[in-house]
């Protein structure tokens, strides 16, 4: 029973005592407000008069500005729950020196200034509640629970209205400030409990504490004025702020004359308005129960923001035509029972997604500044026009402020999404646009920064820089990279001269031939190579006279000199002689002739023939070699080779893949074109799925050079799900930059979404029957990583669909697991346009970080189904973990 | 009817997940790991290693208690904690080169499941999207530790 209700009114799992703690406090707080203000508003009209409302419209907004500066010092710094127990005091101390008052002097001071009491207190407690709500819950909950804490907050109300209706005529008005006092104590006690057993709000952060409150107050509020000028969101909700107070104290003015008209004592008003706010607010609480959550998912934060403004229109209109009973109470529903069930809870929504260190400022400028100057306008209008006896004249105004407010409204949504995803971007701390830029072309600062890394101790980080050098500065890469390797050992220096092959070295050729006489043969060959290369004559003469040299290769690049050169050496006998020589010796020499392989094409056919045997020999000995450099060796070697492979080369692929060392899986991952077709897709998936980034790109590299109609092989293993989700990712990477239709992509999408879903509903039957069984257990785990996985794959999935970097910035708002993150992330997601792909996707994404995909027609009846869907899974290691968690057929 | 091999690597998997340096590594790139560590049998009143010697190895408890204490000599009475089942002790050690800071007990006789360092680290090498779970994992450490400091500071 509890669990349906919680489950209908969309509590989750450890939320309850939180929900009933915020629907108690908000219930308390409400009733106070709903008797202070019923009590101030008939205190006010009935013994000074309507015709003072104006006045009072103007003095409070600067009584306004003056507490919110103070507010503004005290929002984001303090726990919001230490400012209410302040506030609570304080007011506490006002409400009961006014009763004072009225008891004994009779002034009629004192009604204006309970009246001020109330109005001030009130738009402070109600800006204060929405930041209390977000420093202890994320997006996603104040979505979910906002309405229904705000529900809370409008039973409050409804009893305090009700406490007016039965409480007036037997108390007297001016008593209920009593009753008002003892509900602040209350909520006083109440505040103080949960926040002993449960400490400060959770998401509260404070900033550095200081002494100048008054310099801090200003700084905040100059900080907050500059961010609203720079946020687009900030300006269009202030000016939506600035139209909606001028409308609705309108609205408030017109109602409350047509009120005073038709009630003519003070008990009765009291009355009538202790039961219009039991009314407003039963419908109010209504709404929110049933109605704005619903609302709000169906058709989006940014459609039913925009609901309020036009009922405001409408309300406004209503009573221009008829300045009647019927009329004002349709604007007092508006106003008390449309406002708080969706303007509220949107605008609450609308606020969340600001950053966290900004809110209380923002929302300090709002009551500092906007709103005081909104109402000195509203009054001024209300105070001039109340003169003509006509409404029309302070109604007109006030329609043309609710047009505008409509349109400002409208602006909002607009700055909504892409304020979300600018908030997520500072947030994650994603590198900015510059950071990812081409250093091809960069300023003379940014190659100094890689000249400093090619200077590096480490050897590995320099060669790294200098990778970086040789493709950004060609031009100026080969005299840094030369005079860094000066000192080093043959080793480095020899990595150092990889780099150096795609350069122009001809003015560096006397520091290559000094380098090489300081050096081994290895590096000697090395160097000869690079000259040969380029056509260096020298070199040519010098590597020819090494043909007969003892070492492997330096007569390998001899060979290769001579095949290159034929004008060097008359005729190849010896040549093929010393090659073939080469392929039957040690290992080192049949290594160097690994070199050769390109110069086959050199060679007459007689000659191949001669030789490639012999190479079948050597790479089938190198393979089935322990050393995993050889084997490396060998396997490069292999990536060049276009004829037969030796015999052994599919099980040393097999053998090869599966080996620890990332080197051999990378070049065994560049070999799969020979290994047997009916093998080759697998092993083509396993390389692209391997854990080294490496070898995953050697493997795309790979499918590429193998298959003509690549894309389409990688998208139909996509969509059949082939392979594991790294390598759907990688295979998926691979495609973005492709010209296929976008449409491609939305159906990867879809697909991979609803692949989430079933995984989804596994994992929460899984959860269900948690047993504690270890194979069970591990399955569990398993099906919540593929979900995330398939979650961001569908993800990927839509990066072409949208401008470059958005879809990125949800990802990793989604992979940061930071619940605040996550929730922002899904509120983008879902307000992204294409909604159809989107949304499923967005629920999804929500549903993940809830663990809870139950529905009511799910895909899965009981754990048995699920363990037997895993266990026929295509995904190798789920179909592992599936089959050890199915029982043993014969038990 | 399954691999004899399997049950165990499957319950080295769950122990791995439930390691603090594990738990956000993906359990498809965590099978390296599981069949690189190896199973050690210790008794009661073993130390598996004292405060100040060079820590190289990682141990998960499979069986049996071992008590934590910051004193060299230490009993199993003072300990600062007790490890049962499923715990994880010297995990530190694996990625920083420090001397153990605390030394480790056998109360009851304890089977454990140990990983050398040197094997994780070329484990790494070989397979860097494992280090990226690693990361996560040693990153929410972290922010619960932040978390608990700030909520510490707040109580006081």
């Amino acid at each position: 029973m509890k669990g349906s209700i919680e489950k209908r009114l969309l509590i989750h799992a450890g939320e309850r005592g939180s929900v009933l703690y915020f629907l108690f406090f908000f219930m308390l707080v409400s009733a106070g407000m709903a008797i202070g203000r019923s009590s101030a508003d008939a205190l006010f009209l009935k013994r000074l008069g309507i015709e003072y409302l104006p006045v009072m419209y103007m003095i409070q907004s600067m009584l306004l500005a003056a507490v919110s500066l103070v507010y503004t010092g005290f929002a984001d710094r303090i726990p919001a729950e230490r400012f209410f127990r302040n506030l609570f005091s304080v007011l506490i101390v006002l409400i009961l020196g006014s009763w004072l008052v009225i008891h004994t002097t009779g002034s009629t001071l004192v009604y204006p200034v309970y009246y001020l009491i109330y109005e001030v207190s009130s738009e402070l407690l109600l800006v204060h509640a929405a930041l209390y709500m977000n420093q202890n819950m994320t997006t996603l909950q104040a979505k979910r629970l906002a309405p229904l804490v705000y529900a809370g907050a409008q039973i409050g109300t409804i009893i305090g209205g009700l406490t007016l209706v039965f409480a007036a005529p037997v108390v007297g008005t001016q008593n209920l400030l009593l009753v008002w006092c003892g509900l602040l104590i209350a909520g006083s006690v109440v505040l103080y409990i949960r926040h002993k057993r449960h400490g400060a709000s959770t998401h509260f952060r404070a900033p550095r504490k200081t002494q100048r409150l008054l310099y801090d107050c200003m700084t905040q509020i100059e900080q907050g004025l500059k961010y609203t000028w720079s946020s687009s969101l900030l300006r269009a909700s202030s000016l939506t702020l600035f139209f909606l107070v001028i409308a609705f104290y309108v609205l408030s003015y017109s109602v409350n004359r047509v009120y005073t008209q038709t009630f003519e004592t003070e008990e009765s008003l009291t009355r009538f308005f202790g039961l219009l706010t039991a009314v407003t607010s039963t419908v109010a609480l209504f709404m929110q129960l049933f109605v704005t959550n619903r609302t709000i998912r169906h058709f989006g934060v940014r459609a039913i923001n925009l609901l309020f403004p036009w009922t405001t229109l409408a309300s406004l209109a209503a009573l221009t035509f008829s300045f009647t009973l019927p009329a004002a109470l349709a604007g007092s529903l508006n106003k008390d029972a449309l406002m708080p069930a969706f303007r509220n809870p949107v605008h609450s929504m609308f606020f969340n997604v600001l950053p966290d260190y900004m809110q209380g400022r923002i929302r300090a400028i709002s009551v500092a500044v906007v709103l005081p100057l909104a109402l000195l306008t509203g009054g001024f209008l209300l105070l001039l026009m109340q003169q003509l006896d006509n409404p029309v004249y302070f109604l007109l105004p006030g329609m043309l402020a609710a047009v505008l407010y409509l349109y400002s409204s409208k602006r909002m949504n607009n700055a909504y999404v892409s304020t979300l995803i600018t908030t997520l971007k500072e947030r994650l701390f994603l590198p900015n646009k510059h950071m990812y830029a081409d250093l091809n072309g960069c300023s003379d600062e940014d190659m100094e920064e890689v000249m400093r890394g090619v200077t590096h101790t480490d050897t590995d980080v320099s060669i790294a820089f200098a990778r970086a050098l040789v493709e950004s500065f060609p031009d100026k890469a080969a005299s840094i990279i030369l005079e860094r390797l000066r000192g080093e050992d043959n080793a480095a220096a020899d990595r150092y001269l990889k780099l150096l092959v795609s350069l122009d070295t001809s003015s560096h050729t006397e520091a290559l031939y000094r380098l090489a006489e300081s050096g081994d043969a290895h590096l000697q060959a090395s160097i000869l190579r690079l000259l040969l290369d380029y056509g260096d004559p020298r070199s040519i003469t010098q590597a020819i006279h090494l043909l007969s040299s003892d070492n492997p290769r330096l007569c390998a690049t001899a060979i290769h000199a001579a095949l290159r050169y034929p004008d060097a050496v008359p005729g190849t006998d010896d040549i093929v002689i010393a090659w073939h020589t080469l392929l039957q010796d040690n290992l080192s020499s049949q290594l160097a002739a690994l070199d050769l392989i390109p110069d086959l094409e050199c060679l007459p056919a007689r000659d191949r023939q001669l030789l490639e045997p012999a190479y079948q020999n050597a790479f089938s000995r190198l393979l089935d070699d322990s050393s995993e450099d050889t084997r490396i060796r060998a396997l490069q070697g292999l990536h060049t080779w276009v004829t037969d492979s030796p015999g052994n080369i599919h099980d040393s692929l097999l053998h090869s893949l599966a080996s620890e060392h990332p080197g051999v899986r990378e070049a065994a991952a560049r070999c799969l074109h020979l290994a047997r077709d009916e093998q080759r897709a697998a092993l083509l998936l396993q390389a692209i799925g391997d854990a080294n980034p490496r070898v995953r790109q050697a493997g795309i590299d790979t499918l590429r050079a193998t298959t003509k109609q690549h894309e389409a092989l990688a998208l139909d293993w996509i969509a059949d799900n082939q392979g594991s989700l790294r390598a759907q990712q990688a295979l998926l990477k691979s495609l973005l930059d492709s010209r296929l239709p976008k449409t491609v992509f939305a159906d990867i999408a879809r697909n991979k979404s609803e692949e989430a879903q079933l995984l989804g509903e596994a994992l929460s039957i899984m959860d269900l029957n948690a047993d504690g069984v270890n194979c069970h257990e591990l399955l569990r785990i398993t099906l919540k990583e593929q979900l995330d996985q398939t979650i961001d794959l569908a993800l990927l999935a839509l990066e072409p669909l949208y401008e470059p970097g958005l879809i990125g910035i949800i990802r990793a708002g989604f992979a940061s697991g930071d619940a605040r993150h996550i929730a922002n992330a899904c509120e983008a997601l879902e307000n992204l346009d294409k909604q159809k792909i989107t949304a499923g996707l967005s629920i999804i994404l929500q549903n993940s970080v809830n663990n809870d995909f139950s529905r009511d027609e799910s895909f899965f009846q009981s754990l048995e189904d699920v363990l037997k869907w895993c266990a026929n899974h295509r995904n190798s290691w789920l179909n592992l973990c599936g089959n050890r968690a199915l029982p043993p057929i014969n038990a | 009817m399954h691999n004899n091999t399997m049950p165990d690597l499957f319950d080295r998997l769950i122990l791995l997940k439930q390691s603090p340096i594990f738990s956000m590594v993906m359990t498809d790139d965590l099978r390296v790991v599981a069949q690189a560590m190896e199973k050690q049998q210790y008794f009661a009143g073993d130390r598996i290693f004292e405060t100040g010697d060079q820590g190289d190895h990682l141990y998960i408890i499979i069986s049996g208690k071992v008590g934590i204490s910051l004193e060299s000599k230490s009993s199993g009475t003072s300990c600062l904690a007790t490890l049962s089942s499923g715990d994880c002790f010297g995990e530190m050690n694996l990625l920083d080169d420090l001397p153990r800071s605390a030394t480790a007990e056998v109360i009851e006789d304890t089977t454990l499941l140990s990983l050398e360092k040197t094997r994780l680290r070329g484990l790494i090498q070989s397979y860097p999207d494992m280090s990226v779970g690693m990361l996560r994992s040693l990153s929410l450490r972290l922010r619960d530790a932040n978390r608990k400091l700030m909520e510490d500071n707040s109580h006081a």
